[in-house]
Protein backbone atom coordinates (compact mmCIF):
# COMPACT_ATOMS: atom_id res chain seq x y z
CA UNK A 1 0.00 0.00 0.00
CA UNK A 2 1.28 3.36 -1.15
CA UNK A 3 2.34 5.65 2.10
CA UNK A 4 -0.18 8.36 1.07
CA UNK A 5 -2.96 5.60 0.90
CA UNK A 6 -2.07 4.07 3.90
CA UNK A 7 -1.95 7.17 5.74
CA UNK A 8 -5.86 7.94 4.37
CA UNK A 9 -5.86 4.75 5.00
CA UNK A 10 -5.35 4.69 8.42
CA UNK A 11 -7.23 7.95 9.49
CA UNK A 12 -10.45 6.14 8.29
CA UNK A 13 -10.45 3.12 10.31
CA UNK A 14 -9.27 5.74 13.27
CA UNK A 15 -12.85 7.12 12.56
CA UNK A 16 -14.09 4.04 12.69
CA UNK A 17 -14.33 3.05 8.92
CA UNK A 18 -15.09 -0.95 8.53
CA UNK A 19 -14.57 -0.69 5.04
CA UNK A 20 -10.96 0.69 5.21
CA UNK A 21 -10.01 -1.29 7.96
CA UNK A 22 -11.19 -4.62 5.59
CA UNK A 23 -8.53 -2.85 3.13
CA UNK A 24 -5.85 -2.82 5.96
CA UNK A 25 -6.32 -6.26 6.67
CA UNK A 26 -6.08 -6.85 2.72
CA UNK A 27 -3.08 -5.13 2.53
CA UNK A 28 -1.41 -6.94 5.74
CA UNK A 29 -3.40 -10.00 6.49
CA UNK A 30 -1.16 -12.65 4.37
CA UNK A 31 2.01 -11.00 5.70
CA UNK A 32 1.12 -10.98 9.14
CA UNK A 33 -0.29 -14.28 8.65
CA UNK A 34 3.06 -16.29 6.77
CA UNK A 35 4.69 -14.40 9.89
CA UNK A 36 2.66 -16.34 12.17
CA UNK A 37 2.56 -19.54 11.15
CA UNK A 38 6.56 -19.53 10.77
CA UNK A 39 6.76 -18.11 14.26
CA UNK A 40 4.69 -20.91 15.42
CA UNK A 41 4.81 -23.53 13.19
CA UNK A 42 1.15 -24.09 13.59
CA UNK A 43 -1.74 -23.07 10.96
CA UNK A 44 -4.08 -23.16 14.11
CA UNK A 45 -2.09 -20.99 15.96
CA UNK A 46 -1.31 -18.36 13.12
CA UNK A 47 -5.16 -18.12 12.86
CA UNK A 48 -5.49 -17.45 16.31
CA UNK A 49 -3.07 -14.58 15.91
CA UNK A 50 -3.97 -12.89 13.38
CA UNK A 51 -7.46 -12.59 14.91
CA UNK A 52 -6.14 -11.28 18.09
CA UNK A 53 -4.10 -8.94 16.22
CA UNK A 54 -6.80 -8.00 14.34
CA UNK A 55 -8.67 -7.04 17.58
CA UNK A 56 -5.63 -5.33 19.51
CA UNK A 57 -5.06 -3.46 16.12
CA UNK A 58 -8.61 -1.98 16.63
CA UNK A 59 -7.65 -0.98 20.32
CA UNK A 60 -4.77 0.76 19.40
CA UNK A 61 -4.70 1.89 16.27
CA UNK A 62 -6.14 5.15 17.46
CA UNK A 63 -3.28 5.87 19.12
CA UNK A 64 -1.14 5.25 16.05
CA UNK A 65 0.84 8.24 15.66
CA UNK A 66 1.85 8.55 11.86
CA UNK A 67 5.36 10.05 12.22
CA UNK A 68 5.99 6.42 12.30
CA UNK A 69 6.51 3.58 10.05
CA UNK A 70 3.16 1.51 9.95
CA UNK A 71 4.78 -1.34 9.10
CA UNK A 72 7.15 -1.86 11.93
CA UNK A 73 4.29 -0.60 14.31
CA UNK A 74 2.12 -3.32 13.36
CA UNK A 75 4.92 -5.95 13.39
CA UNK A 76 5.60 -5.20 16.99
CA UNK A 77 2.58 -5.92 17.79
CA UNK A 78 2.59 -8.95 16.21
CA UNK A 79 6.00 -9.81 17.44
CA UNK A 80 4.46 -9.21 21.35
CA UNK A 81 1.53 -11.22 20.54
CA UNK A 82 4.11 -14.60 19.13
CA UNK A 83 6.35 -14.02 22.49
CA UNK A 84 3.73 -14.50 24.56
CA UNK A 85 2.14 -17.30 22.69
CA UNK A 86 5.63 -18.95 23.10
CA UNK A 87 5.84 -17.97 26.66
CA UNK A 88 2.20 -19.35 27.45
CA UNK A 89 2.81 -22.87 25.18
CA UNK A 90 6.62 -23.40 27.18
CA UNK A 91 4.09 -23.87 30.22
CA UNK A 92 0.90 -25.36 28.43
CA UNK A 93 1.98 -27.82 26.07
CA UNK A 94 -1.07 -27.88 23.30
CA UNK A 95 -2.58 -31.33 22.53
CA UNK A 96 -1.75 -31.73 18.52
CA UNK A 97 -3.72 -33.72 16.64
CA UNK A 98 -2.71 -35.70 13.62
CA UNK A 99 -6.41 -36.17 11.88
CA UNK A 100 -8.00 -32.99 12.97
CA UNK A 101 -8.23 -31.00 9.56
CA UNK A 102 -8.55 -27.52 9.58
CA UNK A 103 -10.23 -24.51 7.60
CA UNK A 104 -8.60 -25.44 4.37
CA UNK A 105 -9.17 -29.47 4.74
CA UNK A 106 -5.84 -29.96 5.60
CA UNK A 107 -4.89 -31.96 8.94
CA UNK A 108 -1.69 -32.07 10.41
CA UNK A 109 -0.91 -35.76 9.44
CA UNK A 110 -0.53 -34.27 5.64
CA UNK A 111 1.99 -32.10 5.92
CA UNK A 112 4.39 -34.07 7.15
CA UNK A 113 6.97 -34.95 4.42
CA UNK A 114 6.94 -38.87 2.96
CA UNK A 115 9.90 -41.15 2.13
CA UNK A 116 9.62 -40.74 -1.84
CA UNK A 117 9.74 -37.40 -3.67
CA UNK A 118 6.64 -35.36 -3.98
CA UNK A 119 5.18 -36.42 -7.36
CA UNK A 120 3.13 -32.83 -7.98
CA UNK A 121 3.82 -30.09 -7.75
CA UNK A 122 1.60 -29.08 -4.84
CA UNK A 123 2.65 -32.07 -2.81
CA UNK A 124 6.44 -30.74 -3.74
CA UNK A 125 5.39 -26.79 -2.58
CA UNK A 126 4.40 -28.67 0.44
CA UNK A 127 7.62 -30.55 1.02
CA UNK A 128 9.23 -27.55 0.46
CA UNK A 129 7.08 -25.36 3.18
CA UNK A 130 8.63 -28.23 5.60
CA UNK A 131 11.73 -28.12 4.84
CA UNK A 132 11.78 -24.55 5.46
CA UNK A 133 9.97 -24.87 8.68
CA UNK A 134 12.18 -27.64 9.73
CA UNK A 135 15.14 -25.12 9.07
CA UNK A 136 13.62 -22.53 10.83
CA UNK A 137 13.19 -24.68 13.45
CA UNK A 138 16.63 -25.35 14.17
CA UNK A 139 17.42 -21.66 14.63
CA UNK A 140 17.27 -20.34 18.53
CA UNK A 141 13.90 -18.43 19.17
CA UNK A 142 15.00 -14.60 18.88
CA UNK A 143 17.24 -15.50 15.71
CA UNK A 144 14.34 -16.23 13.86
CA UNK A 145 12.11 -14.04 15.25
CA UNK A 146 14.70 -11.50 14.01
CA UNK A 147 14.70 -13.08 10.92
CA UNK A 148 10.97 -13.22 10.18
CA UNK A 149 10.78 -9.65 11.36
CA UNK A 150 13.42 -8.55 8.80
CA UNK A 151 11.20 -10.62 6.21
CA UNK A 152 7.98 -9.90 7.29
CA UNK A 153 7.37 -6.41 8.87
CA UNK A 154 10.01 -5.05 6.45
CA UNK A 155 12.28 -3.81 9.78
CA UNK A 156 15.46 -1.99 9.59
CA UNK A 157 18.18 -3.75 11.73
CA UNK A 158 17.84 -0.98 13.95
CA UNK A 159 14.35 -1.33 14.67
CA UNK A 160 14.69 -5.05 14.99
CA UNK A 161 17.25 -4.67 17.92
CA UNK A 162 15.31 -2.44 19.78
CA UNK A 163 12.30 -4.62 20.17
CA UNK A 164 14.76 -7.27 21.32
CA UNK A 165 16.34 -4.70 23.62
CA UNK A 166 19.55 -6.01 22.02
CA UNK A 167 22.61 -4.20 20.88
CA UNK A 168 22.43 -3.24 16.97
CA UNK A 169 26.26 -5.09 16.35
CA UNK A 170 24.83 -8.00 18.16
CA UNK A 171 21.55 -8.10 16.19
CA UNK A 172 22.99 -8.49 12.93
CA UNK A 173 25.97 -10.89 14.12
CA UNK A 174 22.80 -13.33 15.49
CA UNK A 175 20.60 -12.82 12.20
CA UNK A 176 23.92 -13.11 9.91
CA UNK A 177 24.42 -16.68 11.49
CA UNK A 178 21.06 -17.66 11.32
CA UNK A 179 20.81 -17.50 7.81
CA UNK A 180 24.11 -18.94 7.08
CA UNK A 181 22.48 -22.24 8.71
CA UNK A 182 19.37 -21.83 7.34
CA UNK A 183 21.13 -21.24 4.05
CA UNK A 184 23.33 -24.59 4.69
CA UNK A 185 19.93 -26.25 5.76
CA UNK A 186 18.56 -25.79 2.66
CA UNK A 187 20.80 -26.40 0.12
CA UNK A 188 21.73 -29.78 2.06
CA UNK A 189 18.17 -31.03 1.67
CA UNK A 190 17.33 -29.53 -1.78
CA UNK A 191 20.64 -31.94 -2.81
CA UNK A 192 18.79 -34.65 -1.56
CA UNK A 193 15.91 -34.01 -4.59
CA UNK A 194 16.28 -33.90 -8.12
CA UNK A 195 15.87 -29.82 -8.29
CA UNK A 196 15.02 -27.88 -5.30
CA UNK A 197 11.29 -26.72 -5.51
CA UNK A 198 10.88 -22.95 -5.09
CA UNK A 199 7.34 -21.87 -4.56
CA UNK A 200 6.70 -18.47 -6.67
CA UNK A 201 4.15 -16.33 -5.11
CA UNK A 202 1.39 -17.48 -7.70
CA UNK A 203 1.53 -20.95 -5.85
CA UNK A 204 3.20 -22.95 -8.96
CA UNK A 205 6.49 -24.07 -8.19
CA UNK A 206 9.69 -23.73 -9.86
CA UNK A 207 12.05 -26.29 -10.10
CA UNK B 1 34.79 -14.16 8.40
CA UNK B 2 35.12 -13.22 12.09
CA UNK B 3 33.53 -9.76 12.63
CA UNK B 4 33.53 -7.99 15.98
CA UNK B 5 30.10 -6.39 17.20
CA UNK B 6 31.05 -2.82 16.11
CA UNK B 7 32.20 -3.79 12.50
CA UNK B 8 28.46 -5.56 12.81
CA UNK B 9 27.00 -2.38 13.79
CA UNK B 10 28.77 -0.33 11.02
CA UNK B 11 27.23 -2.81 8.61
CA UNK B 12 24.10 -2.82 10.07
CA UNK B 13 23.79 1.01 10.22
CA UNK B 14 24.90 0.64 6.22
CA UNK B 15 22.10 -2.17 5.07
CA UNK B 16 19.38 -0.01 6.91
CA UNK B 17 20.46 2.66 4.54
CA UNK B 18 22.54 5.06 6.91
CA UNK B 19 25.57 6.92 5.96
CA UNK B 20 28.58 5.11 7.57
CA UNK B 21 32.11 7.02 7.70
CA UNK B 22 34.76 5.62 7.46
CA UNK B 23 33.01 3.42 4.39
CA UNK B 24 32.73 0.26 4.98
CA UNK B 25 35.91 -1.83 4.15
CA UNK B 26 35.87 -4.67 1.82
CA UNK B 27 35.58 -7.29 4.17
CA UNK B 28 32.13 -5.90 5.99
CA UNK B 29 31.08 -5.23 2.28
CA UNK B 30 31.10 -8.57 1.48
CA UNK B 31 29.64 -9.65 5.05
CA UNK B 32 26.80 -6.99 3.48
CA UNK B 33 26.38 -8.51 0.22
CA UNK B 34 26.31 -11.91 1.57
CA UNK B 35 23.56 -11.25 4.38
CA UNK B 36 21.04 -9.24 1.51
CA UNK B 37 21.61 -11.92 -0.65
CA UNK B 38 20.61 -14.63 1.66
CA UNK B 39 17.97 -12.62 2.31
CA UNK B 40 16.49 -12.29 -1.30
CA UNK B 41 16.57 -16.34 -1.77
CA UNK B 42 14.32 -16.47 1.49
CA UNK B 43 11.69 -14.09 0.07
CA UNK B 44 9.93 -16.77 -1.83
CA UNK B 45 10.50 -19.56 0.86
CA UNK B 46 8.89 -17.97 3.59
CA UNK B 47 5.55 -16.48 2.15
CA UNK B 48 2.68 -18.47 3.24
CA UNK B 49 -1.12 -17.85 1.33
CA UNK B 50 -3.30 -16.80 3.62
CA UNK B 51 -6.02 -19.48 3.94
CA UNK B 52 -9.61 -18.03 3.01
CA UNK B 53 -11.47 -18.67 5.90
CA UNK B 54 -9.23 -17.07 8.27
CA UNK B 55 -8.83 -13.91 6.79
CA UNK B 56 -13.13 -14.01 6.42
CA UNK B 57 -12.85 -14.43 10.71
CA UNK B 58 -10.45 -12.28 11.65
CA UNK B 59 -12.29 -9.35 9.59
CA UNK B 60 -15.59 -10.44 11.40
CA UNK B 61 -14.09 -10.63 14.57
CA UNK B 62 -12.98 -7.42 13.74
CA UNK B 63 -15.53 -5.62 12.18
CA UNK B 64 -17.79 -6.91 15.48
CA UNK B 65 -15.13 -5.49 17.84
CA UNK B 66 -15.28 -2.11 15.86
CA UNK B 67 -19.18 -1.98 15.81
CA UNK B 68 -18.99 -2.67 19.75
CA UNK B 69 -16.70 -0.14 20.65
CA UNK B 70 -19.18 2.52 18.41
CA UNK B 71 -21.88 1.14 20.78
CA UNK B 72 -19.86 1.48 23.54
CA UNK B 73 -18.86 4.98 22.80
CA UNK B 74 -22.63 5.75 22.13
CA UNK B 75 -23.54 4.51 25.72
CA UNK B 76 -20.31 6.81 27.43
CA UNK B 77 -21.88 9.35 25.56
CA UNK B 78 -25.07 9.25 26.63
CA UNK B 79 -23.58 8.78 30.13
CA UNK B 80 -21.96 11.65 29.61
CA UNK B 81 -24.46 13.75 28.59
CA UNK B 82 -26.98 12.43 31.63
CA UNK B 83 -24.27 13.01 34.02
CA UNK B 84 -23.49 16.87 32.72
CA UNK B 85 -27.39 17.31 33.29
CA UNK B 86 -27.31 16.22 37.09
CA UNK B 87 -24.53 18.22 37.30
CA UNK B 88 -25.94 20.79 36.15
CA UNK B 89 -29.35 20.51 38.32
CA UNK B 90 -27.01 20.04 41.39
CA UNK B 91 -25.40 23.56 40.85
CA UNK B 92 -29.05 25.30 40.63
CA UNK B 93 -30.44 23.67 43.14
CA UNK B 94 -27.38 24.62 44.97
CA UNK B 95 -27.57 28.69 43.65
CA UNK B 96 -31.00 28.61 44.52
CA UNK B 97 -30.71 27.54 48.23
CA UNK B 98 -28.16 30.65 47.97
CA UNK B 99 -30.10 33.19 46.82
CA UNK B 100 -32.97 32.21 49.19
CA UNK B 101 -30.65 32.67 51.81
CA UNK B 102 -29.14 35.98 50.57
CA UNK B 103 -32.53 37.47 49.65
CA UNK B 104 -34.80 36.56 52.21
CA UNK B 105 -37.55 38.69 53.14
CA UNK B 106 -36.79 39.89 56.68
CA UNK B 107 -40.69 39.02 58.06
CA UNK B 108 -39.56 35.49 58.10
CA UNK B 109 -37.99 33.45 61.06
CA UNK B 110 -34.10 33.32 60.74
CA UNK B 111 -32.70 29.70 60.96
CA UNK B 112 -31.89 28.38 63.92
CA UNK B 113 -28.59 28.79 64.45
CA UNK B 114 -26.08 26.12 65.66
CA UNK B 115 -24.98 27.68 68.92
CA UNK B 116 -27.95 29.52 70.65
CA UNK B 117 -28.00 33.32 69.70
CA UNK B 118 -28.78 34.06 74.02
CA UNK B 119 -25.56 32.22 75.12
CA UNK B 120 -23.12 34.53 72.72
CA UNK B 121 -25.55 37.90 73.76
CA UNK B 122 -24.68 36.75 77.78
CA UNK B 123 -21.23 36.08 76.79
CA UNK B 124 -20.61 39.54 75.29
CA UNK B 125 -22.93 41.13 78.03
CA UNK B 126 -20.43 39.63 80.59
CA UNK B 127 -17.37 40.93 78.95
CA UNK B 128 -18.99 44.61 78.23
CA UNK B 129 -18.99 44.57 82.29
CA UNK B 130 -16.60 46.95 83.51
CA UNK B 131 -16.75 45.80 87.38
CA UNK B 132 -16.41 42.44 86.14
CA UNK B 133 -13.40 42.93 83.79
CA UNK B 134 -11.33 45.16 86.46
CA UNK B 135 -11.36 42.23 88.85
CA UNK B 136 -10.19 40.10 86.33
CA UNK B 137 -7.57 42.10 85.42
CA UNK B 138 -6.20 41.90 89.24
CA UNK B 139 -6.48 38.57 89.64
CA UNK B 140 -4.46 38.17 86.12
CA UNK B 141 -1.82 40.32 87.03
CA UNK B 142 -1.72 38.37 90.68
CA UNK B 143 -0.82 35.75 88.84
CA UNK B 144 1.64 37.02 87.05
CA UNK B 145 3.49 38.25 90.17
CA UNK B 146 3.37 35.33 91.90
CA UNK B 147 4.65 33.17 88.82
CA UNK B 148 7.82 35.50 88.65
CA UNK B 149 7.96 34.99 92.53
CA UNK B 150 8.25 31.32 91.97
CA UNK B 151 10.85 31.32 89.02
CA UNK B 152 12.91 33.26 91.23
CA UNK B 153 12.80 31.01 94.44
CA UNK B 154 13.94 27.15 94.82
CA UNK B 155 11.50 25.39 97.73
CA UNK B 156 12.48 22.23 98.47
CA UNK B 157 9.62 19.51 99.06
CA UNK B 158 10.33 19.39 102.40
CA UNK B 159 10.34 22.95 103.16
CA UNK B 160 7.52 24.23 105.81
CA UNK B 161 4.78 26.53 104.79
CA UNK B 162 6.18 29.93 104.04
CA UNK B 163 4.16 33.47 103.60
CA UNK B 164 4.81 32.81 100.24
CA UNK B 165 3.04 29.78 100.27
CA UNK B 166 0.08 30.68 102.33
CA UNK B 167 -0.36 34.09 99.58
CA UNK B 168 -0.82 31.54 96.97
CA UNK B 169 -2.89 29.25 98.83
CA UNK B 170 -5.36 32.90 99.22
CA UNK B 171 -5.34 33.49 96.10
CA UNK B 172 -6.27 29.99 94.60
CA UNK B 173 -9.06 30.39 97.36
CA UNK B 174 -10.16 34.08 95.60
CA UNK B 175 -9.65 32.41 91.88
CA UNK B 176 -12.11 29.77 92.81
CA UNK B 177 -14.44 31.42 94.80
CA UNK B 178 -14.57 34.36 92.27
CA UNK B 179 -15.63 31.25 89.10
CA UNK B 180 -17.79 29.49 91.72
CA UNK B 181 -19.62 32.70 91.89
CA UNK B 182 -19.73 34.12 88.70
CA UNK B 183 -19.72 30.85 86.56
CA UNK B 184 -23.19 29.80 88.79
CA UNK B 185 -24.95 33.57 88.03
CA UNK B 186 -24.06 32.95 84.30
CA UNK B 187 -25.84 29.17 84.14
CA UNK B 188 -28.88 30.95 85.54
CA UNK B 189 -29.25 34.19 83.36
CA UNK B 190 -28.54 31.73 80.55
Amino acid sequence: METEQLRKTIEKVQAGDTVAYEALLAAYGSRLYGYFYRATGHHHDAEDLLSECTLRLVRTLKNYDDRGRFEPWLFRIAANLVRDRIRRSKTRPRPISLSVEDDNGKSFAAELPGDCPAADANALAAEASWEVRQAMESLDEPTRQMILLRHFGDMSFKEIAKVFECPLGTTLAKVHRGLAKLRKILEANSSNHVGYAVPAGNGEVKL
Amino acid sequence: MNMTDEQYERIARYLDGEEVSPPLSAEELAVAEEIGQAETKLTGLLDVALPAAAEDRAKRRAVAAMAGRRRASRVGRAFGVGLSIASAAAVLLFAVNIWRETFRPPTQEPPTPVVSTNVWVKAMQIGDNDEFAIELDILAEQLDTEEAEIVDLTIADSSPATGFDNSMEYLQESVDKFWDTNTITISEEI
